[in-house]
């Protein structure tokens, strides 16, 4: 009995000291600040004059729900559901794709995989403005294409149009996040005994059938946690829209991130800050329904 | 000391009338601005400037571009083989995020000694006391003899008070394409009038040449803005550093005026007619690669774009000319400004200033003035260089012969609300030329903002 | 239709669509590095489009490697970003093996902390995290860049390997605790073995998320010394202009370490995978 409960004791301790540092760290840099900085979302917290910052409730939260001419935060809301909604999908789509085809080395797949990883090696910010560029309304290399093709006439100005600037930067961000998906499933895929897809040969299993029952369950947790993370991250990745149109034109390709670093460099931070808490409780609801929906968390237990 | 404050009322056509005394400006300094100078004057009093003692001057610039840095280095290296015991850090982050940086510094309270100072970030700056009263050091400086009246009334622009040494000025002129003009059988645009009709003579989207490079992105209200002041002209007008006035209004906004309507209808007709659909999208270099790249015939932009015009085509296929009047017989047109500031929080006030005012003497200013295409802020600059009373600049000294016709005038940029403004008002004006919302609906905004803004905040010029 | 004409028609259209896409990944590099060839902006803004550099200049990359700092902020970006994912995959090795291996209370409590951490944005941090900074003397300075950037992917990778480590059948280790190994040493003989592919996909997601972070390198470094690339890069959009050539030229330059990076973890993914399939 003494020998158990010392057992324990020394795995309860062990478990303790290997989390520790994962967990400290974001604590301190990551947790504090946050807590700190979304403060400022219930005052008048304004860089314009921070002699005269006050707390004012939630009065910057009724401001982003108030309707008025120069308000387009609902815009913004439903852009961002476009936004990542059809990048997302695009995204895994292609990606898992790609990764079955990938699955089986061939001749020249190492050089393959390095190439069409290229786009996740550079920044976000230079992707769009390279994007920005391609897209250009009158020189553009996008528009010179398709005319040659005969598919348009004239140069399109693809990001000063309303209806096809979030669209474009939709286009910029399925590129670039294609390869991190066909890497991670590559690699999960890889990692797939290969014992198992023998035994269902034996059992005489077709293709479609190996890919349901063997595949898809034996990479499910890489699969689901890889999803929810890129729709984290895609909600969170401003820097594409931000080069690309900042947000216009007239406010029609804002996403609720681009929205609030425009909120930051006109200096109202009490503003930015309320987007902030906004974007951070629309994930935890949306992370909270996808866990439980998927039964990811209850099969950890 | 006297004679300088008159020259700058008089030239600043500032309301000043309620502080008659020479002293006024000292007592109404921001008190972290009076701080220092206190804590100034007992270390200059502990340790004189020649002690030896080895120092760091950090200056940190906004408006970055590397040929811009390597300019200032060259100053500062001057500097430095003059007095050994300086060391010159110059700080140069990305444009794109200089100025969210630089906030974070001052806000911090360390890390610069010396911070550039612009027109659009002054208020802020001045507001939260993160730059010094420089008037002491300017007071007692041997060259501001020949500082320009320009210079004069920017370094007293907020509140009175030496916030900045200004290093130059952008004035906007017109750039066009003079061989696309005679081709068509063109003269030189003098008005906007001119300007629409031989822009939509020259349009022609076929084969993509366009007549104006307009600015529909950041900051294209400044280009709205130019047309309603010369469709008014600068009589009703409050003060030309709060030309959104009206002058006895009370706060009453130049929005109502018939003659805005008037403007804005112009300026759509422009867009419209004269210049390439894409442009609603189109910031800086855009336009400027716009003009230069042969798609637009015409441009207005800053004295900085001769370079970049110079380099990229012929001599004899375009011209700078004086920016088109309206029908109030004005041209009307920001002065825009930059400079440096001492921060509040500097631990070597003397040095600091003493190096700021080194980097603003006539040689310095005009050198740098010479590589960065901006307009000097000593009058001798011309006689110490040719090159503004000869070619491209001249324009400039033309313009600045008749005062009357060719002013300057600004939005409210000392109001605390012009920060949210900045944001909102591109879109709204996008808004309005993709017809989402009507004239009456956007002038209504404009109204209703700075009306607010007068209500919330007082007479703030 | 027999199986070897419907295999090979399979395998025929499979490299068609490698291919197509292949072309579609590299169209924007190939842009970018004809752009870094041309001399010129004229050549540059070109229309109707000239796609092929003529002549073929290197003034671009000259201009970046002699007259800018760029050899220079490839090695800050080299060493901040390989620290970061060194540390930060080791830490996450750590937690999200008993994450995944050991029950006990607040596990989804846990995985829940390290979701959140990814949905912040940066920007509601930039203030507070300045000032906590600037008194941890942490500001404008490589080794405090390098600790943000551990802290920024520990999460991520945390999640990520979790999702490798449930892949490995829990017999494994449990053999090796049979044979008297301690916990630490099963996990790093005998189950870390097995995960190579996932750790190395995770370090070079770790490395190349740091390689291109931009927003806290501008914030939090001051001096051209210590600059990153990224932020050299954002230092080329000029007022007026962008300066294009200069840009190709970095950007295609900032690709070689990360390709060689990648060309090196390919290695380890393959010899994990065989270590794993010949034990599992």
């Amino acid at each position: 009995m003494k020998q158990k409960s010392k057992l324990r004791n020394r795995r309860t301790w062990f478990i303790f000291f290997m989390v520790l540092p994962a967990v400290l760290i974001p604590m301190i840099f990551t947790y504090y600040p946050m807590v700190k900085g979304s403060m400022m979302a219930f005052q008048s917290y304004n860089l314009m004059n921070v002699k005269n910052i006050k707390w004012i409730g939630l009065d910057n939260f009724k401001k982003l729900f108030t309707h008025s001419a120069s308000n387009s935060f609902y815009t913004t809301m439903l852009n961002t559901v476009k936004w990542v909604g059809i990048s997302l999908f695009a995204q895994f789509t292609i990606g898992f794709g790609l990764a079955l085809l990938l699955k089986k080395r061939f001749h020249g797949s190492g050089i393959y995989q390095g190439l069409i990883f290229f786009p996740w090696a550079v920044s976000g910010f230079i992707i769009g403005i390279m994007w920005r560029w391609m897209f250009n309304g009158t020189s553009g290399v996008i528009n010179d294409i398709l005319m040659k093709l005969n598919l348009i006439s004239q140069p399109v100005g693809w990001l000063a149009d309303k209806s096809t600037a979030l669209y474009s930067c939709i286009v910029a961000n399925i590129w670039y996040g294609v390869p991190f998906f066909t890497i991670m499933i590559t690699a999960a895929l890889r990692g797939v005994s290969e014992d198992l897809y023998e035994a269902a040969d034996v059992d005489g299993a077709s293709k479609f059938q190996k890919f349901t029952s063997i595949t898809v369950p034996s990479i499910r947790s890489v699969l689901l946690l890889t999803v929810l993370l890129r729709v984290i991250w895609i909600f969170n990745f401003p820097d594409l829209i931000y080069s690309m149109t900042q947000g216009g034109p007239a406010g029609s390709s804002n996403i609720i991130t681009s929205y609030m670093m425009q909120l930051v460099y006109s200096l109202d931070y009490g503003l930015a800050s309320a987007v902030g808490v906004l974007c951070i409780l629309f994930l935890v609801a949306f992370a909270a329904i996808y866990l439980s929906a998927t039964k990811y968390v209850q099969e950890e237990d | 000391m006297k004679k300088r404050r008159l020259a700058a009322l008089t030239m600043a056509a500032v309301m000043l009338t309620g502080c008659g005394g020479g002293g006024t400006a000292e007592t109404t300094a921001a008190p972290a601005a009076g701080e220092t100078k206190a804590a100034a004057e007992t270390e200059a009093a502990a340790a004189p400037e020649a002690s030896g003692e080895a120092i760091t001057i950090t200056m940190v610039e906004s408006l970055t571009s590397p040929e811009r840095t390597a300019v200032i280095r060259e100053i500062a290296d001057k500097y430095q083989a003059d007095h050994p015991n300086v060391t010159i850090d110059i700080i140069s982050p990305p444009l794109e995020n200089a100025d969210a940086k630089i906030t974070q510094m001052l806000m911090n309270g360390s890390g610069a000694d010396i911070v550039e100072v612009r027109d659009s970030t002054i208020t802020q700056y001045a507001t939260n006391g993160w730059i010094a009263d420089l008037g002491k050091y300017i007071d007692a400086w041997d060259e501001k003899a020949t500082l320009t009246e320009s210079a004069n009334e920017v370094i007293y622009y907020y509140q009175d008070t030496a916030y900045m040494v200004p290093y130059g000025f952008y004035q906007r002129g017109l750039f066009y394409r003079t061989d696309w003009f005679e081709e068509k059988g063109l003269k030189q645009p003098e008005t906007w009038q001119e300007l629409y009709d031989s822009g939509v003579a020259v349009t022609d989207p076929a084969n993509s040449r366009y007549g104006y490079s307009f600015r529909g992105a950041t900051n294209g209200y400044q280009y709205a803005d130019t047309i309603y002041w010369s469709w008014i002209g600068m009589d009703k007008l409050a003060d030309p550093n709060a030309a959104y006035f009206l002058k006895d209004g009370n706060g009453a906004t130049i929005f109502t005026l018939p003659e805005a309507k008037e403007a804005l209808h112009f300026y759509k007709d422009l867009f419209k007619n004269a210049c390439p659909p894409d442009s609603i999208a189109w910031g800086f270099s855009e336009m400027v690669q716009g003009f230069v790249g042969g798609t637009t015939s015409m441009l207005i932009q800053d004295p900085e774009v001769i370079a970049t015009c110079s380099a990229d085509m012929q001599d004899d296929q375009w011209a700078l000319v004086p920016f088109p009047k309206g029908p109030s017989g004005q041209a009307v047109f920001p002065n825009g400004f930059a400079g440096w500031g001492m921060t509040s929080f500097t631990e070597h006030p003397d040095e600091t200033a003493d190096f700021l005012l080194y980097l603003s003497n006539s040689e310095n200013n005009t050198y740098f003035a010479k590589n960065y295409s901006t307009i000097p802020i000593h009058n001798n600059a011309a006689e110490k260089d040719t090159y503004f009373s000869e070619g491209r600049f001249a324009m400039y000294m033309d313009m600045a012969k008749e005062p009357d016709v060719y002013c300057h005038a600004a939005y409210p940029q000392m109001y605390e609300a012009f920060a949210t403004y900045k944001t909102e008002v591109d879109t709204m004006y996008q808004k309005y030329l993709t017809d989402e919302i009507t004239d009456d609906e956007l002038l209504t905004w404009l109204d209703e903002f700075w009306t607010k803004a007068y209500a919330d905040e007082g007479q703030k010029w | 239709m027999n199986y070897k004409t419907k295999r090979r028609i399979e395998q025929v259209l499979k490299y068609i669509v490698l291919a197509a896409f292949l072309i579609l990944v590299m169209f924007p590099f190939v842009w970018m590095l004809l752009t870094s060839l041309k001399g010129t902006q004229g050549e540059i803004y070109a229309f109707p489009v000239q796609y092929l550099p003529k002549p073929v200049s290197f003034v671009n990359y000259e201009a970046m490697l002699w007259k800018g700092n760029f050899g220079k902020y490839m090695l800050n970006s080299f060493f901040s970003s390989t620290v970061a994912a060194t540390l930060a995959v080791f830490v996450a090795i750590l937690a999200s093996y008993v994450i995944s291996r050991f029950r006990f209370r607040f596990k989804n409590v846990l995985l829940l902390f390290f979701l959140i951490t990814q949905m912040i944005p940066m920007f509601i941090m930039l203030a507070p995290l300045y000032q906590m900074l600037a008194k941890f003397k942490m500001l404008n300075n490589l080794k405090g860049l390098a600790f943000l950037y551990t802290n920024m992917m520990i999460p991520f990778s945390v999640v990520t390997l979790c999702g490798f480590f449930d892949g490995v059948p829990k017999s494994l280790e449990e053999a090796a605790w049979i044979d008297g190994c301690g916990y630490l040493k099963a996990l790093f003989k005998v189950v870390v073995p097995v995960i190579k592919p996932g750790i190395a996909a995770t370090f070079i997601f770790a490395f190349i998320n740091s390689w291109n972070e931009l927003f806290m390198a501008v914030m939090f470094i001051d001096v051209d010394a210590f600059k990153t690339i990224p932020v050299g890069l954002n230092g080329l959009i000029l007022k007026y202009d962008i300066k294009w050539g200069e840009m190709a030229a970095g950007t295609i330059m900032s690709l070689v370490p990360t390709m060689c990076l990648f060309a090196f973890a390919q290695k380890y993914m393959i010899e994990g995978l065989t270590a794993g399939s010949v034990k599992g």
